[in-house]
């Protein structure tokens, strides 16, 4: 499985919105993340891959893509 | 940082409120009357308070704080590890945990208090604390100042609780922190079996039962009598100002715990005490719901089914769980608080949830309605209701006048705009009856957001209106269909093209006679723009709303065509009467219109897509002999790709035709495209994308007739107007004989 759709499958069962979740989404304004359920996303990233993440990682990070770019890029994860 | 600048960085932007002129919040209320509260001299239902059973105005309650004042006065003034523990308070601790069946209390200030204050208390950065994703603030704040780890599980999600215990590992102690009644929707946590996950992952339940005590259960004893739960091994807190029309909150456990909590944690032995009149109100509270909350609770249910029967018959989108609460989906902040003022118009008070409190889009107003009112308090309300004027939380239903819908004030009779016949400007004191027919899918449902701008920008102007969320295009047409019958006075299609030609559609019977005496207006929030573009109806939505409501109106002539249902020979044995605005095509036109109905338009937008599928089009499209009847005079064209029959000037995608009719022209423009070339195509695009005139020759030609008739020999050529396939060929087209009052932008 590509770390694409790793990633938005993680973000599908630790979020309300089940459906219609891309690339493109926008965390908050698409799948209404606030701030504990940015924390479950987190969580459960960390659980997968083994990481530990900051919530302040986050800050910048608005859609899935740039969550697969922040996994890649400072992580390393594949 | 300049101190300046520090405390400009602290403003609240409160421009939302502003613009509404309506700010719920911290709103001064003068007092209470026999449970009625009142603002600036004005009587209220309250709906928004968390008085459940109507404590906080019962005398005996007064009676006991008013005495408790005059024997230890008004506060110890002290915390209560010191001077501030009077014998009322630990008498009202000794109660609270016989009330919930606990081994011991201790009460704080507030249970926001309590629960920031507990977890600083109990945990470590060794834990692990696993809190429902709805949890109240307090449980948030304080699971997050105790600075350990904190993994949010999915609201009641029981799988997801376990998935996340059974992968816990490593953590000195493991906490499970919920609330028994979610305020804001009125869910209910499935406490009985959080608490057996718990048993069997060695977790510490936490629940905050501040909604629930004196509310649920058989008795009113919350949740751990509602769930049937013995020997609660959990931590237990809950406030006293909700149903126990009181302040204060309280924290229960065993012994051990609570001793903790006397001697060591700060947030209570550095606080002040609950003063003791309080604690004498909350001891006098709980006598009462021992001894009347069969009476009380029957009551309060009640209460509550028959609010929430009235808000469901008035279409309202209700997101009410199985508590006491009933929760209004109110979408964005903007349209909660708009929903929020209406019941305050109404004199009926209510909580709106906005973000950051809920997550965006999901605003919420909330309506305790308890049991504060009796048979004509709720007679009274109940009349209240059904006087709202929902700003657009009607899905598929217009509510008609007759149905308690908006109070239908009559117009006056139209006075005649000087140098504009025709046109009338209507409006004035009296106020219309507005139905808006919204589809929320038109842009792929991108309109959504639009149709929030739409309801702000109402709600601002203070407009009476209702609004049905149409499932389909021909639900559209049927929804106009019933209001033009209804006696509505304006019905306005929201959407693109296709959604507003359905709305046109039902102003009209089969014979293009009108239905009622209704204007139609318009507001663009879908992918084709081009009936609001040729009416003059401005596409911004502000700018639209402002037009509709200055009611210019103009009476416009719409085609009538008639068209056949099956592509399949013999002629006639199914057709259909429909009325279009703008233009009706067949051939090429109506192909062009599938293909970029298709979805490309999504991608691309509007006049990308649309141009990118006529160039594919023109590369696949066979050219047609057909027989064109124009007032009788028939003559038959060869190589024809397409005829445009039509009123105005945009007809799709951009594209522009140049015509001599008049607005009271009962004829229509017939617009051939024939013996096309690639050589010639680029004039064409040229002379329809630039709306020049057109020149009639071999490949464009123009010209004008009451009464068309297309028919072709061999193959049938496919039939649209205003945007969308309909049929076949054979088909006629004429001016429908009713003309439309359609509310424009401009006079002319």
């Amino acid at each position: 499985m590509k770390l694409e759709e790793k990633v938005i499958a993680i973000i599908q069962s630790n979020t309300e919105e089940k459906e219609g979740i891309t690339i493109g989404s926008d965390l908050r304004k698409g799948l209404r993340l606030d701030s504990f359920g940015t924390l479950m996303v987190i969580n459960a990233l960390e659980d997968t891959f083994e990481i530990e993440l900051e919530e302040a990682d986050f800050a910048h990070v608005n859609t899935v893509g740039d969550v697969v770019s922040l996994l890649r890029d400072k992580y390393a994860c594949v | 940082m300049q101190p300046g600048q520090f405390y400009e960085s602290l403003a609240i932007d409160k421009s939302p409120l502003d613009a509404l002129r309506f700010n719920p919040y911290y709103l001064p209320l003068d007092g209470l009357r026999q449970g009625r509260p009142r603002v600036r001299g004005e009587t209220y239902f309250d709906l928004a308070s968390n008085d459940y059973l109507g404590l906080a105005s019962d005398n005996r309650i007064h009676e006991a704080m008013t005495e408790a004042i005059r024997e230890y006065g008004a506060s110890m003034c002290g915390t209560p590890i010191a001077t501030g523990y009077a014998p009322i308070l630990a008498e009202l601790e000794r109660q609270l945990a016989r009330f919930t069946g606990l081994e011991a209390a201790v009460v704080f200030p507030s249970c926001y208090q309590a629960n920031v204050a507990l977890f600083g208390c109990i945990a470590t950065r060794q834990d692990v604390i696993f809190v429902d994703h709805y949890a109240h603030a307090s449980l948030g704040q304080g699971i997050r100042a105790a600075g350990c780890k904190v993994k949010p599980f999915l609201h009641n999600d029981l799988q997801h609780l376990q998935r996340q215990l059974e992968a816990a590992a490593g953590f000195r102690q493991i906490f499970v922190v919920t609330e028994s009644v979610f305020s804001t929707e009125g869910s209910i946590a499935p406490l009985g079996e959080i608490v057996e996950l718990c048993g069997r992952y060695n977790a510490i339940p936490v629940v905050d039962d501040s909604h629930g005590i004196g509310v649920l259960g058989k008795s009113g004893r919350g949740i751990l009598e509602e769930k049937a739960i013995a020997n609660y091994p959990g931590i237990y807190t809950a406030s006293l100002g909700k149903a126990l029309g009181n302040a204060g909150g309280v924290i229960a456990g065993n012994n051990l715990l609570v001793d903790a909590l006397r001697y060591a944690c700060p947030g209570l032995i550095y606080s002040t005490a609950l003063p003791p009149s309080c604690a004498a109100g909350a001891l006098c509270a709980l006598e009462i719901i021992r001894n009347e909350f069969a009476r009380l609770g029957p009551t309060m249910w009640d209460n509550h089914r028959c609010l929430l029967d009235t808000l469901r018959r008035r279409g309202l989108d209700l997101r009410s769980g199985p508590a006491p609460i009933a929760a209004i989906h109110g979408g964005s902040a903007e349209n909660t608080l708009v929903l929020a003022r209406e019941f305050f118009d109404h004199r009926i008070l209510a909580t709106p949830f906005v973000p950051p409190s809920v997550p965006d889009g999901k605003g919420t107003l909330r309506l305790i309605i308890g049991a504060k009112l009796d048979d004509s308090g709720m007679k009274e309300l109940m009349r209240a209701l059904d006087g709202l004027s929902l700003p657009g939380f009607t899905p598929q239903h217009p509510v008609s006048p007759a149905d308690g819908g908006a109070p239908a004030g009559k117009l006056p009779e139209p006075d005649a705009l000087s140098g504009a016949p025709r046109t009338t400007r209507r409006g004035g004191t009296a106020r219309a009856t507005y139905l808006f027919i919204a589809n929320p899918s038109a842009r792929d449902g991108r309109a959504r957001k639009k149709l929030d701008q739409l309801r702000l920008e109402l709600g601002r102007r203070r407009v009476k209106f209702d609004l049905a969320l149409c499932e389909g295009l021909e639900h559209a047409r049927t929804l106009s269909e019933e209001a033009n019958r209804s006696g509505c006075d304006v019905v306005v299609g929201v959407g693109g093209d296709g959604t507003i030609n359905r709305v046109l559609n039902g102003f009209f019977d089969a014979n293009g006679q009108r239905l009622s005496s209704a204007r139609m207006g318009a507001i663009h929030v879908g992918t084709s723009p081009d009936f609001c573009r040729s009416y003059g109806v401005p596409l911004d939505v502000p700018a639209a709303v402002e037009a509709l409501l200055a009611g210019v109106t103009r009476q416009i002539r719409v085609g009538k065509v008639v068209w056949e249902t099956s592509p399949e020979r013999p002629h006639g044995s199914a057709s259909r009467t429909a009325f279009f605005g703008c233009c009706a095509n067949i051939g090429l036109g109506a192909s062009l219109a599938r293909l970029a109905n298709g979805g490309i338009r999504k991608y691309a937008g509007d006049f990308v897509g649309t141009f990118a599928c006529l160039l594919r089009v023109l590369l696949q499209y066979r050219p047609q002999t057909m027989t064109l009847e124009m007032d009788g005079r028939p003559q038959k064209l060869d190589k024809l790709y397409n005829i445009a029959v039509g009123k105005t000037h945009y007809i799709a995608s951009g594209i522009k035709v140049r015509h001599e009719l008049q607005e009271q022209d009962d004829r229509l423009y017939v617009m051939c495209l024939r013996d096309l070339s690639w050589s010639r195509l680029g004039h064409v695009l040229w002379t329809l994308y630039r709306g020049k005139p057109i020149a009639s020759g071999r490949c464009l030609s123009m010209a004008y007739a009451k009464h068309i008739r297309l028919d072709a020999a061999s193959a049938r050529p496919e039939v649209e107007f205003d945007g969308d396939p309909a049929g076949w060929c054979p088909c006629r087209i004429e001016t429908a004989p009713d003309s439309l009052d359609l509310i424009v932008g401009q006079p002319s």
